[in-house]
């Protein structure tokens, strides 16, 4: 008799390279590495540790995300107000 | 999470992706330096695996395709798996048998050999011998 497989969990590897490439290797390359633990966990039938390698993933492209989005708010805000005070100064 | 938060933030995200696209796309990184630069450069002057995908970006949007290539090669590989992403969200099953594909981003294998490539990218990029050099931004 032969138990039914829970589904695949996502294992993020997507967003773990675009993380990687667009903005944050570190965090990135920790979520692809989650991505494969999930991948070899539900091979041999640890679905648990699959389910939490996959919540691992996410966090970490997450985290790489919000870091990047934070540095680019500001470096945005400060160029951003430099080139409106030039414009003000010269208008 | 609700589902009027799951609209709002969607909805953020997404006008914050074209008002992204839209900076890449009317100024240059390499004229202006609205941009912020890659910390990992900045400190250590060396490569890193993502360097050169904002040039790569404005590049591609004015569709210079092989010149945001030279930026950044590693863009190939976001690409390609995006396409994949959508292919299997388009056409799941398969048409011979009706059997659902299998994904290979679920093979054992797949993000050993995504971190291969990354760490491979990453090395060979701030090798200052010739073949390599075409890989830095």
């Amino acid at each position: 008799m032969e138990i039914q497989k829970p589904p695949h969990p996502p294992n993020h590897l997507a967003m773990a390279i675009i993380t990687t490439i667009m903005c944050c290797q570190i965090t990135g390359i920790v979520s692809i590495v989650y991505a494969s633990q999930v991948n070899s966990k539900y091979a041999v039938g640890d679905y648990d540790g699959a389910i939490r390698a996959s919540e691992n993933a996410k966090t970490w492209w997450i985290i790489g995300l919000v870091l990047g989005v934070l540095v680019y708010v500001g470096v945005f805000l400060i160029y951003g107000l430099a080139l409106f005070g030039i414009a003000s100064d010269t208008f | 999470m609700t589902k009027a938060l799951k609209i709002a933030l969607y909805s953020s995200l997404t006008s914050i992706g074209i008002l992204m696209l839209s900076l890449y796309f009317l100024f240059s990184p390499e004229k202006v330096n609205i941009f912020p630069k890659c910390p990992f450069y900045s400190i250590t002057n060396l490569h890193c695996p993502g360097c050169g995908s904002q040039r790569a970006i404005h590049a591609f949007l004015h569709g210079d395709i092989w010149t945001a290539l030279q930026y950044n090669f590693l863009i190939i590989l976001a690409v390609a798996v995006l396409l994949y992403k959508a292919f299997l969200w388009l056409f799941p099953y398969r048409k011979k048998d009706k059997q659902e594909r299998k994904n290979i981003l679920y093979a054992n294998a797949t993000p050993w050999v995504v971190f291969a490539l990354v760490i491979l990218f990453w090395f060979l990029r701030n090798l200052p011998i010739e073949p390599f050099t075409y890989l830095a931004p």
